[in-house]
């Protein structure tokens, strides 16, 4: 195994996360059997204490977690010039079949431990606890889920061989091969483009109308386009924003982006996208909860907040995608070769 | 002027459904006014340390309200009933509870913690407390030197540290000889000149029958007799 220290910070923390997700796990179960808050008993009253005490230690755990997205693609770039082949962390992911799977694990939990954090968020804050049975329900999927990536992380890291001469992003990002990777890579760029701002005004218009109304049916929409335009977003970054980033008209790496020779820009452009994109769905996700009589109001306190939070790292996202395109010295147009559609 | 203190239909049932069943509490309804001295009276058994512990948030009552201020702590879960238990009550306990082989100060000072301002501020508190009750020469002693009358006297510093509305005070001269009783009715005098409201639960008539008690309210098997302690 490569000794880095990202390498060990990364499988150190997953794994302590994990037994504390085991040990929460337990006692979730522990809850879904006996929890009843009428209760005066003494056992309801422990169990509220351990409660407490186990979802603020799972708090900090799964702050690990949501951090460890970003560690995870900042080890896998640092580590690429051992690899042969490698010139950023596509290569690094396309040496062993399970990188790409790893990544997606982790953006999977990325969501899951940031919703589980705001579910613990809005229980802590009604006096009568009612949210607690849902976030321990919610632990006994997350651990497994957690499971799982302590294990293809320990099985892809343990399987990387850097002898092993690796295809890098020249050749996956390339309309000429196949696979969802080349697929993005040949979306004509100007029906992309069209669809990246329309998504993106789409998602932030329906935040004024979030202001404007209390009616759950914006806020659930609000939610569904934040998911539409995570997913246009991610496909326009590979498409066209790439191009304008690196100044050429072939290279789509959507991860040459992290490097130093592009200002390490990569970090706060997708931690614009992931945070706008996370604090647009929890809105909508927690309007269900809205029933419950002791945290409606609460809700509609937080909610505002995240609705400002998703607008922001969503400008901030926009400005860094859109800032090459309108003041870059690069420009597509002169390469007509290259612009599908 | 609505009660500080509001008990309505309270009950409180140990082991619910099991053979061992308890009911330690039956149907108690009264109410406390602010800077009233009330005291509970009754046997053992007869219910006063339970209603004690309800009304101070060590517990919740398997039915009936208590409102305390505005409110109703019956229906808090522990974390909020911890939080209105610090920041409204303090108690002085039968046996003392203080911890051993740490100074008068720092006994006094653990109901802060999490220290809410300064420590310095907090130390300051304490010492101003310590010679209140004519203890400021002992702050840097270990408690368990201290007799039985003294460390009464830290138990009590230790229930005024946070400045509490209420201070609930169970059996408090159950350890002590009819002087050192007589010296803390006296400072249970001065403190409830300081406005404060004081609960009393004791079977020693040296307390009931004391001029500073304001009210009495006795209780028999769960019970208030006369059924109300309005």
């Amino acid at each position: 195994m490569i000794l880095h220290p990202g390498i060990l910070a990364l499988l150190c923390g997953t794994a302590t996360v994990f037994v504390m997700l085991l040990y929460a796990g337990g006692l979730a179960v522990k809850i879904l059997r006996r929890w009843d808050f009428a209760s005066s008993s003494e056992e309801q009253l422990v169990l509220e204490r351990k409660t407490y005490l186990a979802s603020t230690i799972v708090n900090y755990a799964l702050g690990f977690e949501i951090f460890s997205l970003f560690l995870f693609i900042y080890t896998v770039d640092e580590i690429h010039p051992l690899f042969v082949g490698a010139m950023c962390a596509t290569g690094v992911l396309n040496s062993n079949p399970l990188g790409w799977y790893v990544l997606a694990v982790k953006i999977g939990i990325f969501f899951a431990a940031a919703l589980w954090v705001a579910l613990n968020f809005l229980d802590n804050q009604a006096e009568d606890v009612p949210l607690t049975r849902r976030k321990f329900a919610g632990l006994l999927l997350l651990a497994p889920l957690v499971g799982i990536e302590l294990y293809l992380q320990l099985v892809y890291f343990l399987g990387l061989q850097p002898e092993v001469i690796t295809s890098c992003c020249g050749s996956l990002f390339s309309g000429n091969n196949s696979g969802l990777a080349a697929d993005l890579t040949a979306l004509p760029v100007k029906p992309m483009m069209g669809a990246f701002y329309i998504a993106s005004l789409l998602f932030l218009g329906s935040s004024w109308l979030c202001f404007r109304k209390k009616s759950p049916f914006f806020r659930t929409l609000f939610s569904l386009l934040a998911v539409v335009f995570f997913l246009v977003s991610l496909a326009s970054v590979v498409s066209f924003i790439s191009l304008y980033i690196y100044e050429l008209p072939t290279h789509h790496c959507p991860f040459d982006i992290f490097q130093k020779n592009y200002g390490f820009v990569g970090y706060p452009l997708y931690l614009g996208l992931f945070g706008g994109t996370l604090f647009g769905i929890l809105p909508g996700v927690f309007q269900p909860l809205k029933k419950v009589s002791t945290l409606a109001s609460d809700i509609g306190r937080v909610e505002k907040k995240w609705i400002v939070l998703a607008i922001c790292f969503t400008l901030l996202f926009m400005v860094l995608s859109s800032w090459p395109i309108v003041f870059g010295p690069f420009e597509l147009a002169a390469y007509p070769d290259f612009i599908q559609g | 002027m609505k009660p500080l203190i509001r008990t309505e239909n309270v009950c409180k049932i140990y082991n619910s459904r099991r053979p061992d069943e308890f009911r330690a509490l039956d149907d108690i309804t009264l109410s406390v006014d602010r800077g009233e001295v009330v005291v509970l009276k009754g046997p053992s058994g007869s219910g006063k340390t339970t209603l004690l512990s309800l009304i101070g948030c060590m517990g919740r009552p398997t039915s009936g309200r208590i409102v305390v201020g505005e409110k109703d702590v019956a229906k808090l879960s522990e974390r909020f009933l911890t939080r209105v238990r610090q920041q409204t009550f303090g108690f002085i306990f039968q046996q003392f509870n203080l911890v051993r082989d740490v100074t008068v100060l720092e006994n006094i000072l653990l109901p802060l913690y999490p220290l809410p301002t300064g420590f310095a501020e907090m130390e300051e508190r304490g010492r101003a407390l310590l010679a209140m009750l004519g203890m400021e020469k002992k702050e840097q002693m270990k408690v368990n030197k201290l007799s039985g009358g003294e460390q009464q006297r830290v138990a009590i510093a230790r229930a005024l540290i946070n400045d509490p509305e209420i201070v609930i005070a169970d059996e408090p001269t159950a350890h002590l000889d009819s002087k050192l009783s007589a010296d803390l009715l006296g400072i249970l005098e001065d403190i409830s000149r300081m406005g404060k409201t004081i609960l009393i639960a004791t079977h020693d008539p040296l307390v009931f029958n004391h001029p500073l008690i304001h009210r009495t309210i006795s209780m028999r098997d769960g019970c208030i007799e006369g059924g109300s302690g309005q």
